[in-house]
């Protein structure tokens, strides 16, 4: 062994042995450096625990928790922001256009898109039978990617950047952090829908695959899609070296589609799943028509396709009247699918229920807005005197609304689905009061805060009209972001407390599909023995019906 | 500090080539991207060439 004089220094060379662990040049290997294996490793701490985890479960309840606070104060700025609107004097001009314009940001890859994603990471897994979900560590970096770049945002937006902002650094960082909330979500959908793919238990055809499951699949295809023809226009601002001025103006607008029907209503598909799934563990019955429900979660995907109607010249076609017409459809399907399955079974009344079909009601809002926006083009001049308004403008109208509209939808299936699942997301299950509570608040919160700019847009009333109904959007934004406050401290509060057994929740009893079939919150490896080979869409109802006879 | 990772459950089931479905969403949403960068260059150009302005646009 080398060892130097001591009477100069030498810089230690670093080396490395063929077990990973570090030496310098001029040191001895020490005896005691030879690691046991079979040594007891120290105790994780909560926080390392979670840092370091690739459990669904895990990224999924971090994934839900973070996004319901995230969207609770982005519609206290949307808020803010609408109350600007009507009154005109809340905030000086440079203030109210950076509300204006980052808002409708933050609640889509803040708040809804996470929500769904977060939802669907703790859920699908079980829903196919699977251990795990397809590439855990992919899922977690998407969790901590989405995070980095939700702080960066706000970051951005506090301090005079991000869109509208007059610090030029901070404006480019808003505008990258965006991109980077994007690429992060885009990476935990790829994991979520490969789930589905490839890890369903033998007998899990596609038709046999639950439909949130499904409708994940679908979103997922649609968001895959579109949300890199975002990146796109992120990409072309970015190397274009923009003021701060071009990037809240063109470079803005250049995006403002994903905004706009058919793109903006790419978050509601996974509602539809959540919906079918929950009308039938509450009721206990099977949806009869489960191919065709499947094959209107499909048609919805494909109207929502959007990225190909980016500019205004697109939004006058044909082919984007039709979509407009055809939203109304699909939602009415699966919702009049869903009322014949509670018809068939005996039903129990939960929060998961209500707020269900709360955002089913907020969807059929939108649908109608978009048949509204789409006949408006019927003629070669406009057939109303309609006023579309614009985020990138920072005009209310029309397309503000409907956007509104399906962000109340996003959040209201979101809560829907965490009270449905609750007692597999948190041990006990999430408060059965809470979610009959809040359901209620979240539909008239969501239906104000989209109806007052929906109605702006349609009626174009006067000065005192258009302060009135801004108010109302300004108070279904908060009352709408009370909702999802409750919701995430009844969430912390169950998953801190332990509630113990489950207060009212029947569907955890009734539900036909495998996230039922195992333990309350599901133990490493979710399921004690592999479930299967399943013989149908509800392998649970037919082991009860087996049972039975 | 070092941080173990949780434990994550081993693999009971085959997992019909996940790679290859993996690989088959990122792809097309990497073609997307790249697609969508073309299609807004061209858009670019034609504005400059409609508008009559002699340079090449993102220069």
């Amino acid at each position: 062994v080398f060892t130097a004089p001591t009477d100069r220094f030498v810089p230690p060379v670093e080396l490395s042995d063929h077990r990973g662990t570090h030496m310098a040049l001029t040191e001895t290997r020490p005896e005691q450096a030879v690691i046991d294996p079979t040594a007891e490793r120290p105790p994780q701490t909560a926080i390392e625990r979670v840092l370091g985890s690739g459990d669904h479960k895990t990224i999924g309840r971090v994934f839900i928790g973070a996004s319901l606070l995230f969207l609770a104060v982005d519609l206290v700025v949307a808020a803010l922001s609408n109350l600007d609107t009507a009154t005109g004097d809340l905030f000086d001009a440079d203030l109210a256009v950076r509300f204006g314009l980052n808002h409708p940001l933050s609640l889509l890859f803040g708040g809804a898109l996470p929500l769904l994603l977060g939802l669907a990471i703790y859920v699908v897994p079980l829903q196919v039978g699977s251990p795990t979900v397809a590439f855990p560590r992919a899922a977690a970096m998407s969790l901590w990617g989405w995070l980095f770049g939700v702080v960066l945002f706000s970051v951005a937006f506090a301090a005079d950047g991000a869109y509208g902002g007059s610090d030029l650094d901070l404006a480019r960082l808003g505008h990258v952090s965006v991109g980077l909330m994007a690429v992060a979500l885009l990476v935990g959908t790829m994991c979520v829908m490969v789930t589905v793919v490839s890890h369903r238990v033998a007998g899990m055809t596609l038709s046999r695959v639950p439909f949130f499951a499904y409708s994940m699949l679908v979103a997922g295809t649609v968001w895959m899609l579109t949300l890199p023809a975002l990146l796109a226009n992120l990409t072309i601002w970015h190397i274009r070296h923009p003021g701060a001025a071009d990037l809240a103006g063109e470079g803005y607008a250049s995006f403002g589609w994903i905004f706009h029907q058919p793109a903006s209503f790419m978050i509601a598909i996974p509602v539809l799943g959540i919906l079918a799934d929950v009308a039938s563990a509450a009721s206990g019955s099977r949806q009869v028509m489960y191919g065709s429900i499947q094959a209107m979660i499909g048609f919805f995907g494909l109207l929502s396709f959007g990225a190909w109607a980016q500019v205004e010249a697109s939004r006058e076609t044909l082919v984007w009247a039709i979509s407009g017409v055809l939203f109304a459809v699909p939602v009415l399907a699966v919702l009049g699918g869903s009322v014949d399955t509670l018809r068939r079974g005996k039903v129990a009344v939960s929060g998961g229920l209500i707020a269900a079909f709360a955002s089913a009601m907020l969807l059929l809002l939108a649908s109608l807005s978009a048949a509204v926006a789409a006949l408006n083009t019927a003629t070669s001049t406009s057939l109303f005197a309609l006023d579309a308004g614009s985020f990138a403008e920072t005009t209310p109208g029309l397309s503000v609304g409907q956007f509104y509209l399906l962000i109340a939808v996003a959040a209201t299936g979101g809560l829907a689905g965490l009270f449905h699942w609750g007692d597999r997301i948190v041990a006990g299950g999430m408060p059965g009061g809470a979610g009959k509570a809040i359901a209620p608040i979240a539909l008239v919160g969501g239906g104000l805060f989209g109806i007052g700019q929906v109605v702006i847009g349609i009626a174009g009333p006067d000065e005192s009209g258009v302060k009135l109904l801004g108010t109302v959007s300004a108070v279904g934004a908060v009352l709408l972001g009370l909702a999802a406050l409750v919701a995430f401290a009844a969430f912390v509060g169950a998953r801190l407390g332990g509630r113990g057994a489950a207060e009212d929740d029947g569907p955890g009893e009734l539900g036909g599909t495998l996230e039922w079939a195992t333990a309350s919150p599901p133990p490493a490896g979710n399921f004690e023995t592999i479930p299967g080979p399943v013989e149908s869409a509800y392998p649970l109802f037919d082991e009860r019906e087996k049972g039975a006879r | 500090m070092s941080i173990i990772p949780a434990s994550v459950p081993a693999p009971v089931l085959p997992r019909r080539r996940q790679l290859l479905f993996g690989t088959m969403f990122v792809s097309a949403a990497v073609a997307m991207f790249e697609f969508s960068l073309v299609a807004s260059y061209l858009a670019e150009r034609a504005g400059s060439a409609m508008s009559g302005s002699p340079r090449t646009p993102f220069r």
